[in-house]
């Protein structure tokens, strides 16, 4: 069955930096935004960008992260033509070994993608908070004749030295990459969003995998062999929201900014949805004593006390005259009577007692996750 | 082995013409986020019963969208069975009548195809619940009994005031589900075109001498909405502990269409008391005694009081409605004041713009 661009998506990461929220769970299955999971954000944009076949790559802690991707009905990904596949590391007659970098995850794949001989392949990662169309990127990927396209964020000047930096000249090639630069001499950062011609990259990690100094990433080691060898490599300059959530400040960031008024990133759009999935629950129940002002409520919570510029997730229960601020509080957490909770993180199903106060007027984060309430 | 195939119909003698211009009574949206369909068939799926029949009406345009493939109620695997049956009516249908078997004769290859069926569950589905049904079949079906009938007791039951409403009572009990054993359906179809008694209660009535009949009283919480006022009472349940805990705080979900919105947002200066509120929603005014469904804006300034309000109702500013009902994706222009009373609640009908 020929394809013309199907999706590997990286699911792999651990996500150290997000602490406790990564300690069972994979970085692309962290809640966000009250319902969603960060992996939401990218299958969405397949959905939306007519990319029916994704593999999604999966090595750390990924039962959760499985279990949640399912069928991928979620996301219209369970049709016959291709749909979702889970690919963890396997055992072949050779040996068993892990996924040794990006790279070499997708070597490891590439009967997967082979079986639908695609003419391109598009990479993502399961943990950033964007909403883009893959084909228009496609398009130009296409329309240049591009080995190789890969998607740049146009970043403040300032900020740029975080990132690392694509150099180009006018019709958007890629001349030079710098990772992280002291003195940038552009403000296009990449994304991580890759698209190939399956033949290209197909002898890119052939090469590769045979290298023996190679780290198998696709930033460190993929990229810079195909610029040194003068294929053709295009930026594709992206302007619009897109974070990187890897943090927990980040992350919780770019939470509050969903509270605004008219939040940079319109979840309300109905004409690009990100779906998610989850389990039939009830709407909400605020009850006499409750109040809820500059507030993200879902599905299945029941509020007996103050919630105020704050993320709630599904099913969340705050009992009598606990106080909730600028914090979020993830699925299934109770909050207890008269529990006080300002500038914190609660994660999944923890139950903070009554009366107890968790965090301060001080903007630290306080995060409490599953794992400190068993010990 | 038990068998059963569960059958859903509407009841044509309702009170709730308001809403039923475009659909049928079976879909009309209840309590923030459901149709009233959700909850009967949602007890059928909570007992494992996947062979289901939903009778459609004339007005089926929304169940069809509502039910899609089934799969929220995991009723699209390739064993399973959801139809929407045809209903073709050319005869009336007396006042009083708990179901008509005629209803069903277009249907009858549906139920003489499923050979493995032993029993036929019948629900009517303007009754919210939820109902525990497993333990009736294994009794019903472990004595031998030919019918159960399963009785409401303890909530009081809304008069729809007609002197032929006892005739679909058992013993004066609202009747919640009668299960049959499918050989006695099968026969009464194939008997059809010489007359005789077509509503499934007379029917059973008239020959308990020689049937094994059993009725099985169910405790819990249930309401027949056939009214206005009743509708807006069920509604209003849901701000009972009580009534969601039963309904919604046990092992039987009530399952119903996903719409993937996002969580319902509060915008400075809202001020929301005792309210039943739905994804997708953005609050900027005040909500008390009400129920909110999805996609709901409530503008600044605007207080809604004791109403109902239905999916995407848009709510401008300095708005106040007290006892109301809002159908689908109404409209209310700033400053409108809009007041009912509990008896009689304003009901204004879908699309409109106020």
């Amino acid at each position: 069955m020929k394809k013309k661009c199907i999706a590997m998506l990286l699911a792999g990461g651990q996500g150290s930096r997000l602490g406790v929220l990564t300690k069972s769970v994979a970085k692309p299955a962290v809640i966000f935004g009250g319902k969603y999971r960060l992996i939401d954000f990218s299958l969405s944009n397949c959905y939306h960008s007519n990319i029916d076949t994704v593999g999604v790559l999966t090595q750390y802690q990924p039962l959760e992260l499985n279990s949640y991707i399912s069928t991928g009905s979620a996301w219209s990904l369970d049709n016959v033509k291709g749909g979702v596949t889970i690919l963890p590391p396997y055992q072949n007659r050779y040996g068993a070994s892990w996924y040794r970098g990006t790279a070499d995850a997708i070597y490891q794949n590439i009967p997967y993608i082979q079986s639908y001989d695609p003419e391109h392949v598009l990479i993502i990662s399961g943990d950033h908070i964007y909403k883009m169309d893959y084909s228009e990127m496609l398009n130009v990927h296409m329309e240049k004749n591009a080995d190789l396209t890969i998607g740049g964020l146009i970043v403040d000047m300032k900020e740029a030295s975080r990132f690392g930096i694509m150099n180009t000249n006018q019709e958007n090639r890629i001349i030079e990459f710098e990772e992280k630069p002291e003195k940038p001499k552009n403000n296009l950062a990449s994304m991580g969003i890759y698209i190939f011609k399956w033949s290209t990259l197909k002898r890119l990690l052939k090469e590769d995998g045979e290298l023996e100094s190679s780290q198998h990433d696709f930033g460190k080691n993929v990229i810079p062999a195909a610029l040194q060898e003068g294929l053709e490599v295009f930026a594709y300059p992206f302007r619009g929201y897109w974070r990187d959530v890897g943090t927990i400040e980040s992350y919780y960031d770019t939470q509050m900014e969903l509270l605004q008024q008219n939040p940079p990133l319109n979840l309300f759009d109905k004409e690009f949805r990100i779906f998610s999935n989850h389990e039939s629950l009830h709407p909400h129940y605020m009850s006499s004593e409750a109040a809820a002002t500059d507030s993200l409520i879902s599905d299945g919570c029941l509020i007996c006390g103050q919630v105020h510029h704050s993320i709630l997730s599904n099913g969340v229960i705050v009992e009598e005259g606990a106080v909730v601020e600028d914090s979020i509080i993830l699925t299934n957490a109770k909050i207890g009577k008269n529990a006080r909770i300002k500038h914190a993180i609660i994660d999944e199903s923890v139950t903070i007692a009554d009366g107890e106060i968790i965090g301060s007027d001080e903007r630290v984060i306080q995060l409490v996750g599953r794992e400190d309430q068993d010990a | 082995m038990r068998k059963v195939m569960g059958i859903i119909f509407q009841r044509w003698d309702h009170k709730l013409q308001i809403f039923t211009m475009n659909r049928g009574i079976s879909t009309i949206p209840f309590g923030g986020r459901y149709r009233l369909i959700d909850f009967p068939l949602s007890s059928l799926v909570n007992a494992n019963i996947h062979s289901i029949g939903v009778l459609g009406g004339t007005k089926y345009g929304s169940l069809i969208d509502h039910l899609g493939t089934g799969q929220e109620w995991s009723l699209h695997r390739k064993t399973q069975d959801l139809a929407i049956l045809p209903a073709i009516q050319n005869y009336s249908i007396e006042p009083g009548t708990f179901f008509d078997l005629r209803e069903l004769y277009p249907s009858k290859l549906f139920i003489e195809n499923q050979t493995t069926i032993n029993m036929i569950l019948f629900q009517p589905s303007n009754v919210i619940h939820n109902l525990e049904l497993k333990q009736i079949m294994d009794v019903h079906f472990n004595k031998g009994n030919d019918v159960t009938i399963v009785t409401g007791n303890g909530y009081l039951e809304e008069s729809i005031g007609s002197a032929d409403e006892n005739r679909r009572k058992w013993h004066g009990k609202e009747v919640l589900a009668v299960l049959v054993q499918r050989n006695i359906i099968t026969q009464v179809l194939d008997r059809m075109n010489q007359g005789g008694a077509f509503d499934l209660l007379n029917m059973i009535r008239r020959n308990q001498e020689h049937l094994r009949v059993n009725v099985v009283q169910h405790k819990g919480y249930y309401r027949e909405i056939s009214q206005i006022k009743g509708y807006y009472q069920a509604n209003m349940d849901m701000l009972e502990a009580s009534v969601r805990k039963e309904l919604f705080g046990g092992e039987r979900k009530i399952y119903t269409k996903s719409k993937d919105n996002h969580p319902t947002q509060y915008i400075n200066g809202s001020q929301v008391s005792n309210a039943w509120i739905a994804s997708g929603c953005q609050v900027a005014g005040t909500v008390t005694n009400s129920i909110v469904s999805r996609e709901t804006m409530i503008g600044v300034g605007s207080e809604i009081h004791n109403s109902i309000l239905m999916q995407r109702a848009r709510i401008g500013q300095g708005v106040h409605l007290e006892h109301v009902i809002l159908d689908k994706a109404v409209t209310i222009r700033d400053n409108t004041v809009l007041k009912g009373s509990k008896e009689e609640p304003v009901v204004i009908s879908k699309g409109s713009v106020i």
